[in-house]
């Protein structure tokens, strides 16, 4: 019986000690540690961490994460407590905050907006397919009859990201059954690989992933979604990437948080004063493997700068309407507050096990303070 | 008295193996005997003489590089009904029970269920192994296994059963009951038997005819006829001497067989 | 203390749980199950990241099975099944040729060595632009799966047919060696491979169904639970795998003594 009780004992503690390391400890914030993903959208974490303006501030070492995974893999470390502050997609952030509710994580700051376009695959620069530019729903249901099958469209970042929730919504909104009318399959950078072999037929993705698939004639943009997302539900921009904060770290380190806006409210402007800088910070920063999956380097640095005319709306029209620009000035969250919540109700009327378990409201998500105090003392970047 | 036609004559029989590495390995060199129909004959000789090969050459397992073997004038070249074999391991197919194992041959020669279930029961009484007919291999003492192997291959009733030192993996007790279980069955069945062995008080006990081999490349070194009545009385003079004679025979041969492994080492 | 009449099966089962001291087998997972509903409740443990076993069958567990349990399962079943049978189709009659014939032996060695290593994880990209996006592909990444594994084992079995096994067929008049004798010989090794390549199979079924091949799907909803930080059905999908799993290896264990009774039980 002894050797019993031993051995029962022995598991106990092991048990116990494997618990114990789950167990949060008090962040005593020796660093700070923000995640980021490898698009222009996030040149702002690049920016900040080249100035060294956060390390100025706050007297600690500031360390980025890159992300390749997308907006899902990102959050998961945002939860865990790996990050302290993530920059990535509205949708993702909801579905953190309202599976963490009582952790009161919240969105301090947005980067970018309005990136999702719909294209069609295509060979050398015509479309498969017929497209009528004016109904793009009509063109959606009439490729079912065409073709017999529904359309496959591939949409990026994971289930529950920025694009598969606009295209969710937009498909329902237009009469269209996302699970009958049309296959939806997401991916990553594979995604440009899957068009390019028409093992998809449409992929909605944004920024650089548009120029580049132009410039290689395995695509046709024919729909700027998020735009017409917005449009459809009353507001004039869709949301996309946001700066969120952990709970804990707005509880307990309210004056790190506004250090942080404060810098990205200077990243964004000076990306928009020094586009050409912007874009030799962002390619040190961002590694040869993801610039391999592009295509190499060269590639990818073209796309990036074809891209700028529409992230920085230097007299660009995008489909035919004016570009204003999808990196968001002063990093101002107010611009995306209406339609974040539109996003959220989408989220939040998914079956399961898509979506998220409850509803949210603006203070749910936001936490415009920080942005507010410096709104009020903004001066320009040099 | 039985016949005295000539049931299988082995006829310069040659063998000779490819080495690894170059060179040959003659086993057998000029082998030449006869055995007459009902006859048992055993085949003695040196370890590593041949024995085996050659038994395996009358079976159709190997075909010698020349020389030929006839059954009833016409010459082997395959396996065959007409010649069956008993095999030292046993050889019982072990996923398959002891009555499965004796209808082996018998599904191959196309016969149909019910006759094939008569002829093994028959052949399970003979051997006397009522009674374990579901039994699988493993569940059987050597013993038995080798009764098994020998129903098995008397199923198909073959002209000649060929036996490779049948009893060489038993204990001595059992060995003495198989032998004499044995020349029961060849006294109810009238089979030829050509039956390989190490021992020379098995094949005196057992042979009509001793055929003596000697050491590798073999020749046939004597040919023994055993006059003795059967029951053969292992302890009696005349037993003895034949045995004597054998022994004599094996040992000059055992001394060759020796010499020539020293000879072949390899020089250090 | 009285006669208590316990049937004689549960006897022998009550018998090895007293003697071999199972029953600490059972100490601990009464132990662990306790802990980990304990610790998340009281906060000791970050609720989030482990959620307790209640949480995990009401927000996890009960939601998926109102909704698309059934079409997961049985999706998913498909995908491992058709994979399986294809993989050990394939495996089986070239391991048993490769094996026992050494023409076909050489001809494939070399190919065969150079694709094995390859999981079958890394399949799935290729596959995709070959085969498109569906259930084709979700059953061919399965398919790698089970081949592989049933190859080898055949291999070796038919590889290491007793001779003189070889030799008594030949003499009780055999014509098809391959029929009669290599393949009950050979039996247990394939029975070993397919046991691998059912395990193997079903952990292929979440890469094989993550990159949204088909619509449902018991890899698909687990990394749909895992896209939108669903942790509690993450931990139902977890545990609906591992105990799908379980269940498959002793039902199969069952069968393979059922198959192999002529065969001693090993010591």
């Amino acid at each position: 019986m002894k050797l019993v009780k031993l051995v029962a004992a022995a598991v106990a503690l092991l048990l116990v000690l494997f618990a114990l390391g789950c167990v949060e400890r008090p962040e005593e914030l020796a660093e700070l540690r923000i995640g980021w993903q490898p698009a222009f959208e996030h040149v702002a974490v690049p920016i900040i961490l080249e100035k060294g303006w956060l390390e100025e501030e706050l007297g600690i070492p500031v360390k980025a994460q890159l992300f390749t995974g997308g907006g899902a893999e990102e959050f998961q470390a945002f939860r865990a407590g790996e990050i302290d502050v993530a920059v990535g997609g509205i949708a993702p952030a909801i579905s953190a905050i309202a599976y963490e509710y009582e952790r009161g994580h919240r969105v301090v700051a947005a980067v970018g907006m309005d990136i999702a376009t719909l294209c069609i695959r295509a060979t050398n620069g015509t479309p498969d397919f017929h497209w009528n530019y004016s109904d793009p729903a009509g063109s959606i249901l009439r490729f079912k009859e065409e073709q017999g099958r529904p359309m496959r469209i591939g949409v990026w970042g994971g289930p529950g990201s920025i694009q598969w929730t606009i295209t969710w919504d937009w498909l329902e909104a237009h009469g269209i059954d996302p699970e009958q009318d049309v296959e939806i399959k997401t991916g990553g950078i594979v995604l440009m690989e899957w068009l390019r072999s028409k093992v998809i037929d449409a992929a909605v993705i944004g920024a650089e992933l548009d120029d580049l698939m132009m410039q290689q004639g395995y695509g046709v943009p024919v729909l700027w979604i998020s735009k017409e997302w917005a449009e459809l539900h009353g507001y004039e921009h869709s949301p996309c990437c946001i700066v969120a904060v952990r709970g804990d770290l707005l509880k307990e380190h309210p004056e790190v948080v506004s250090a942080v806006v404060r810098a990205f409210v200077r990243a964004q402007n000076f990306a928009y004063e020094h586009p050409d800088e912007a874009v030799r910070i962002l390619d040190r920063y961002i590694p040869d493997s993801v610039k391999l999956a592009f295509g190499g380097h060269d590639v990818w640095l073209s796309a990036v700068n074809a891209s700028l005319d529409h992230y920085l709306g230097l007299n660009a029209t995008y489909l035919g309407l004016r570009c204003e620009g999808q990196l968001v000035h002063d990093a101002n969250p107010h611009m995306i507050v209406g339609c974040a919540l539109e996003f959220a109700r989408a989220l939040a009327e998914m079956k399961p096990p898509h979506g998220i378990p409850r509803m949210l409201n603006e203070s749910d998500i936001f936490d415009f303070s920080f942005y507010d105090e410096i709104a009020r003392t903004l001066e320009t970047v040099k | 008295m039985r016949l005295l036609a000539d049931k299988i004559k082995i006829e310069n029989l040659r063998k000779v193996f490819e080495v690894r590495g170059g060179g040959n390995v003659v086993a057998l060199n000029d082998v030449s005997f006869s055995v007459r129909e009902g006859e048992f004959v055993c085949i003695v000789g040196p370890s590593g003489c041949g024995k085996t090969t050659l038994l395996k050459i009358i079976a159709g397992l190997e075909r010698p590089t020349s020389g030929v073997v006839t059954l009833d004038g016409k010459p082997v070249s395959g396996p065959g009904r007409d010649r069956c074999m008993v095999f030292q391991e046993y050889a019982l197919f072990p996923w398959r029970t002891v009555l499965k194992n004796i209808t082996f041959g018998l599904e191959n020669l196309g016969i149909p269920k019910e006759e094939r279930l008569k002829i093994a029961k028959r052949y399970i009484e003979l051997v006397g192994l009522q009674g374990f007919e579901d039994r699988y291999p493993h569940e059987l003492s050597g013993g038995m296994k080798q009764r098994v192997g020998i129903a098995r291959a008397l199923a198909i009733e073959p002209e000649v059963l060929l036996m490779d030192e049948p009893f060489g993996s038993l204990d001595a007790q059992t060995r003495n009951m198989l032998q004499k279980e044995l020349l029961e069955i060849w006294e109810k069945t009238q089979k030829t038997i050509l039956f390989v062995t190490h021992s020379v008080d098995e094949a005196v006990f057992l042979a009509d005819k001793i055929v003596v081999l000697s050491a590798r490349p073999a020749v046939v070194k004597e040919i023994l006829e055993v006059d003795l009545s059967r029951m053969r009385d292992r302890t009696s003079q005349e037993f003895n001497e034949v045995r004597s004679k054998v022994l004599r025979i094996l040992q000059e041969e055992a001394q060759k067989a020796m010499e020539m492994e020293k000879s072949e080492l390899p020089l250090a | 203390m009285g006669r208590v009449f316990v049937p004689r099966r549960l006897a022998g089962v009550l018998s090895q749980f007293t003697e071999e001291r199972r029953w600490l087998g059972i100490v601990t997972l009464l132990l662990f199950f306790s802990l980990w509903q304990i610790l998340p409740s009281y906060g000791i443990v970050d609720r989030y990241l482990f959620p307790p076993p209640s949480a995990v069958v009401s927000d996890g567990l009960l939601p998926w099975l109102r909704s698309t349990f059934l079409s997961d399962l049985l999706c998913s079943l498909m995908h491992w099944a058709t994979g399986l049978m294809l993989g050990f189709a394939a495996g089986f009659v070239l391991g048993i040729c490769m094996g026992w014939y050494r023409v076909v032996d050489s001809i494939f060695y070399y190919l065969v060595e150079l694709v094995r290593p390859i999981p079958p994880i890394a399949w799935i990209p290729a596959m995709i632009i070959w085969l498109g996006i569906g259930h084709t592909t979700a059953s061919a990444v399965i398919f790698i799966g089970a081949f592989f594994p049933v190859l080898i084992n055949c291999y070796s079995g038919a590889r290491n047919v007793d001779p003189v096994l070889i030799d008594a067929a030949r003499v009780l008049g055999t014509r098809n060696l391959l029929l009669k004798v290599v393949i009950p010989y050979a039996t247990p090794f394939i029975l070993t491979g397919l046991r691998i390549a059912i395990a193997a199979c079903w952990m292929c079924v979440v890469a094989a169904e993550m990159f949204g091949t088909t619509r449902y799907g018991l890899g698909w909803t687990l990394f749909l639970a895992e896209s939108y930080g669903n942790m509690a059905l993450v931990f139902a999908g977890m545990i609906t795998f591992g105990v799908i799993g379980l269940a498959m290896d002793i039902a199969f264990r069952r069968f393979e003594r059922w198959v192999l009774r002529w065969k001693p039980l090993a010591g």
